[in-house]
């Protein structure tokens, strides 16, 4: 399993989208059972290397997240299961 | 929903492009005095910037922006187009305008999470995309 400890959610504004992702990224981590992972959400221009272990974020966004580390893009924002199948991709579970 | 208000839910028939869709969503919360003239503008340059980041889900698109670009108080309309609005990229598209005013970081967290969970129920949302007039569109968020 990859050694994830901290999540950021991020999209242009970073109160609307990002925090639907933050809700739905806490509920697939406590679905899956995996505990001790902080989950945060923010604007795009807050994005920077090293500020998380995996961004995650909308697909049109992806490839800027890409450049701040390991990220994962959803078409859906609000969909848990993509969200969860995007979380077990990203621990490798 | 108790940020939702009867009259800041309206259907409209379409918009000439997804610039006048967001102008059009976001009026309600304009004429209540919810934002700021401006705030109208700052989501469309926010989109031109960073892309359609507002499409959150199937069909539904939520336009918002930074509370210090002229979100005045916490406040959502909707708006249902019954033709659907492209956003010019692939797969941004957007029938439901769920026009967000959050003056801060907190006071709009509920609402966005009962918005959520609505979503999340598929067929429901795809009923609610249906609605024929408002009084049935305000009653999926009531």
């Amino acid at each position: 399993m990859e050694n994830i400890k901290k999540i950021v959610c991020f999209c242009g504004s970073g109160l609307g989208s990002s925090f639907m992702m933050e809700m739905n990224c806490k509920k697939a981590l406590k679905n899956l059972g995996i505990t001790g992972v902080t989950v945060e959400h923010t604007t795009l221009a807050d994005i920077h290397s090293g500020m998380a272990d995996l961004l995650i974020c909308g697909n049109d966004l992806l490839p800027q997240a890409q450049k701040c580390g390991k990220a994962v893009g959803l078409k859906n924002l609000v969909s848990m299961p993509e969200m969860t199948e995007k979380i077990k991709e990203a621990f490798g579970i | 929903m108790t940020l939702l208000r009867k009259e800041n839910v309206q259907i409209l028939e379409s918009a000439k492009d997804w610039k006048d869709a967001i102008i059009k969503s976001v009026l309600p919360l304009e004429k209540g005095g919810f934002v700021t003239e401006e705030y109208k503008y700052a989501v469309i340059s926010n989109v031109e910037e960073y892309g359609p980041y507002i499409c959150i889900a199937p069909h539904v698109a939520m336009p918002h922006a930074r509370p210090e670009q002229g979100a005045v108080s916490t406040q959502i309309a909707l708006t249902l187009f019954k033709k659907e609005v492209s956003f010019e990229k692939e797969d941004a598209a957007a029938n439901l305008f769920i026009a967000l005013a959050a003056a801060d970081s907190n006071s709009h967290l509920d609402t966005l999470m009962q918005i959520s969970e609505i979503l999340q129920d598929e067929e429901k949302a795809e009923k609610m995309l249906k609605s024929g007039d408002a009084e049935t569109l305000y009653s999926f968020f009531a």
